[in-house]
């Protein structure tokens, strides 16, 4: 299933990963925070309510990811969820799919990244979410795990 | 860790429902394996699993730096989000 979802407003909402969110042992459960002003919840924070250990040893106090709804900034943005990923997420209309990417915020601002190779896919209707996994190369998927931010010095 | 030797054709199985076959060696050492396996084992790259990883510790470690500002990022999430509407209608 490709799914090219029309960019819309982030909502609030509970979201549980299927595994791990890779990097943080025990990371499942987590609050999806729009920001608040309504114009500007393309932004979101993705807070996590589980006690989580980083990979490979560590602890981490909290933890919480700035995520942003994708086709705002690159509108030819488009997501192949694969067959398993459809029927473990339990997704019956490609309507329910909302697809998020993680920012590395930078200061400036201008200069953060987003992942866009690796999406946080989730089923807005049950709250279940993967980070896909793609089976192929960066180059190949021509999206980056670093993707620039377009070009906006504006503020 | 368990160490086993293959020719090129055989298998191996683990556990009932996983095969894995050595379908290739070239002479640069590189290897093509085949794996046969249940659709709902997850199969990675280690090296590229490693990289979302460590983006995402990243991400992590720059959003509770809290650099740049909420503020910002809502000016500049409204100012996208406007100039989206403004060229789709």
């Amino acid at each position: 299933m490709t799914t090219s979802t029309e960019p819309y407003p982030i909502a609030k909402m509970a979201v549980e990963f299927l595994r791990d969110l890779p990097g943080f042992e025990g990371a499942r459960h987590f609050v999806l925070e729009p920001f608040t002003e309504e114009s500007a919840a393309i932004f979101a924070h993705l807070r996590c309510s589980d006690p989580v250990r980083l990979h490979g040893g560590g602890t981490l106090e909290s933890l919480a990811l700035l995520v942003m709804s994708p086709r705002f900034l690159w509108r030819d943005y488009e997501v192949e969820v694969d067959e398993v990923t459809i029927e473990a997420l339990a997704v019956s209309d490609p309507d329910d799919i909302v697809v998020l990417v993680i920012v590395h915020p930078r200061d400036p601002l201008w200069e953060s990244t987003a992942n866009l190779y690796s999406p946080l896919v989730i089923n807005r209707r049950t709250g279940a979410a993967v980070q896909l996994v793609p089976s192929v190369s960066e180059h190949e998927l021509g999206w980056a795990v670093k993707t620039p931010f377009p070009l906006d010095r504006n503020g | 860790m368990l160490t086993l030797t293959r020719e090129v054709g055989q298998k191996i199985l683990i556990g009932d429902d996983i095969v894995l076959t050595v379908v290739a060696i070239s002479s640069n050492g590189r290897v093509k394996l085949g794996i046969e396996a249940p659709r709902q084992v997850r199969i990675d790259r280690e090296e590229v699993l490693d990289r979302i990883r460590q983006e995402n510790v990243e991400s992590a470690r720059a959003s509770t730096d809290g650099a740049p500002d909420a503020a910002a990022w809502a000016s500049y999430g409204a100012r996208r989000a406007t100039t989206r509407s403004k060229t789709t209608e």
